[in-house]
């Protein structure tokens, strides 16, 4: 088994920093689901097409959740939703953009183009840890997925 | 906005906008130190994280007072008619003990409601900060009318500033007192003068030390129509 069978949440986000947050808190928040972490957006696609360095993940498993960031180089966060959402058999994936300051037009363009869920990522680690609990709980326990 | 004052703007923004994270990063770790390490740091060790922290987050608190201020630069204002006097009122209520607040009768203008709104707001704020230490603080608000314009006035019998910094006053991070007088971090009027100004209108101030102040603002009449 590969480091990404499995996957739950896939985590897309360019910032170290920002990776490190975001994993910690899941474990703080006593998530111990599966988490798989992209650099950019080519990337991203890469692993949800099983393309590329993903070429031999087994393409039934989808991530209950993608988190994804929207400023990174490469392909950016909007690109990777259009894409995703434009396709049949991506569309489904539930797409939580996180993103570092709250802009309306972002926002708006993201809910256009279908995103599920759209947080500004808070400042204080307390509150960036509750959010990405609500995350965790809203689209791991609660949310059914299609099987 | 000129050319050049719109890319300094864009600069502002880009700017502040993308140290929010490196500043985000700092807070974030500096809490995660503290909750994993803190017991085994001496109380000194600890002072020093405070200090960390505590800096990262006034770092973090200006990056956002300039991205509001560019923001408010660049927001489209509403022009709805506003009836300044129970505006006032309320925010009299929500900024200070009321009683605290003449409010006399002011005349309509028009404007971005929100806004203008946040003008009263940082201008009594203020009022009350500056007389806090006032036994017979008094608040007063009132306008004059021009031929073209309409004059507010927020006065104070508090500390007062000195007329010299009066260019200061309304640059932003700019303070004529210290924050033990004066808390916070110099952006309030810096916002008052730009959202006045994105009306058309005019800011100034006239204050002695110890002696009270008066801000005014001048909404040009006819500015909705």
């Amino acid at each position: 088994m590969t480091d990404y069978d499995d996957v739950e949440i896939l985590l897309v986000e360019d910032s170290d920093s920002d990776a490190e947050m975001t994993m910690r808190a899941f474990k703080r928040s006593n998530f111990v689901n599966r988490l798989y972490r992209v650099r950019d957006g080519v990337e991203a696609l890469d692993f949800v097409m099983c393309r590329g360095a993903f070429a031999d993940r087994d393409a039934n498993q989808m991530p209950k959740v993608l988190l994804l960031d929207l400023k990174m180089p490469r392909l950016n966060g909007l690109d990777v939703l259009r894409e995703l959402k434009s396709r049949p058999e991506t569309k489904a994936i539930p797409v939580v953009v996180m993103t570092s300051s709250h802009q309306d037009r972002d926002i708006e363009q993201c809910y256009q183009l279908g995103v599920n869920g759209y947080v500004t990522k808070p400042v204080q680690f307390d509150s960036f840890s509750e959010a990405i609990a609500n995350i965790g709980m809203y689209w791991l326990t609660v949310n059914e997925v299609k099987r | 906005m000129n050319g050049a004052a719109a890319e300094l703007d864009r600069l502002t923004y880009a700017v502040s906008h993308d140290l929010r994270a490196p500043v985000r990063a700092v807070i974030g770790y500096a809490a995660v130190f503290d909750e994993d390490y803190s017991a085994q740091l001496d109380d000194e060790g600890r002072r020093l994280l405070a200090i960390i922290s505590r800096e990262a987050q006034r770092t973090m608190s200006m990056i956002d007072a300039l991205l509001d201020l560019s923001r408010i630069g660049r927001h489209v204002t509403a022009d709805k008619p506003l009836d300044m006097t129970s505006m006032v009122r309320a925010v009299a209520i929500e900024v200070a003990s009321e009683p605290l607040v003449t409010v006399d009768v002011l005349p309509a203008s028009s404007g971005d409601p929100d806004l203008i709104r946040r003008v009263w707001s940082n201008l009594l704020a203020n009022a009350v900060t500056a007389t806090k230490s006032q036994p017979a603080a008094r608040i007063r608000v009132w306008a004059t009318q021009e031929s073209d314009r309409i004059v507010y006035h927020v006065g104070d019998n508090g500390i007062g500033f000195d007329m010299s910094g009066v260019d200061r006053l309304f640059a932003v991070f700019q303070k004529l007192h210290h924050d033990r007088e004066f808390p916070g971090l110099g952006s309030g009027l810096a916002v008052v003068k730009q959202i006045v100004s994105r009306h058309g209108g005019a800011v100034w101030a006239e204050g002695r030390v110890e002696d009270g102040a008066t801000f005014s603002f001048a909404l040009p009449i006819g500015h909705a129509q």
